[in-house]
């Protein structure tokens, strides 16, 4: 199966865009991992022995899904990876904003706090991930060119 | 250009959940790493969440109570939606919700002399939107002595404290 070029470049794109969010996202939460766990506390999701590790350890999961993302390496894992943490802030952001809690988002700096709003861009960044699984893979990716070089080069 | 086959890879499924997990193992493994290396307290200390992170000052319900009975000039801020807000809120408090701060801040604050002490609260005390308010008001705004009521509304009601319910604005 041949895909048109146009959806080929979109799905480049969206996969580079996709990589540099997450890993946007997970440097913003690194340097600063106290004020991360702060606002993981007040998600109050979690249970209180375990803050300190999501805390510390989600922001790398981040990192390396949206380096993995961004070069194009295990295109489908990558993107299971993504969309699985697009799905977790998602039901987090849900769960609070049915409980009513004035929380901030935490997403990409700490001010953020409109909980619809980051609700509406995990949906989306999520419907990417669901058109990238489809594609299988993008142009332009680590992939690409283990595949050709394992091949002899470009047919 | 390169070829944009999309049938280069036989994919199998336990090969994509392998991936996955070894995505994951990168990922907690460069964090152990950093954190030990770099920040090795987060892990075997105290996190510090509060009061040096932020350089604000909380207050305990008891010292809350003490300063409103002693009729010091404070100014109650309430950083909780306008529907809590109205639905009930600490008696004399005043609405700056969090998420429209900027318009309600610069409407109810630009008269307000900037060594007015401050008290900042929200829902309860895993809220974290008076701390970000607080840090706000004071780095924006230039308010030297705000403060924040960590227990929030929710400590407040359940000290069956004074309150008043609709609109002050």
């Amino acid at each position: 199966m041949m895909l048109s070029p146009k959806v080929a470049w979109a799905g480049t794109l969206v996969r580079v865009f996709l990589g540099l969010i997450l890993g946007w996202a997970g440097i913003v939460k690194i340097r600063n991992p106290e004020a991360f766990i702060k606002i993981v506390t007040a998600y109050d999701l979690i249970p209180e022995g375990l803050v300190v590790l999501w805390g510390i350890f989600l922001p790398y999961i981040e990192l390396v899904t949206g380096l993995f993302l961004f070069l194009g390496l295990w295109h489908k894992s990558a993107v299971l990876c993504s969309s699985g943490l697009f799905l977790i802030f998602a039901a987090a952001v849900s769960i609070n904003i049915l409980r009513g809690a004035d929380i901030t988002c935490g997403c990409f700096g700490f001010n953020d706090t409109n909980l619809y709003v980051v609700l509406f861009q995990d949906l989306a960044f999520l419907l990417c991930c669901y058109f990238l699984f489809f594609l299988k893979s993008t142009p332009y990716s680590l992939d690409h060119c283990l595949y050709t070089y394992r091949n002899g080069g470009l047919s | 250009m390169l070829p944009v086959s999309v049938e280069f890879h036989n994919y199998n499924i336990k090969l994509i959940l392998l991936r996955v997990l070894v995505i994951q193992i990168l990922g907690i493994g460069a964090g152990l790493i950093y954190t030990v290396i770099f920040s090795e307290q987060l892990l075997f200390g105290e996190v510090e969440t509060s009061e040096k992170q932020y350089d604000i000052t909380y207050l305990s319900l008891e010292a809350l109570q003490n300063i409103i009975q002693s009729k010091s000039k404070i100014l109650l801020i309430d950083g909780r939606s306008e529907l809590a807000y109205q639905e009930g809120h600490i008696l004399g408090a005043v609405n700056i919700p969090y998420i429209q701060r900027d318009y309600f801040a610069k409407q109810l604050l630009a008269d307000v002399a900037r060594e007015t002490r401050i008290i900042v609260y929200c829902s309860s005390k895993n809220c974290n939107t008076s701390v970000e308010l607080a840090k706000f008001l004071s780095q924006k705004f230039g308010f030297i002595h705000v403060r924040v009521f960590e227990g929030g509304w929710e400590e407040w009601v359940k000290g069956e404290n004074p309150i008043q319910k609709g609109s002050d604005r």
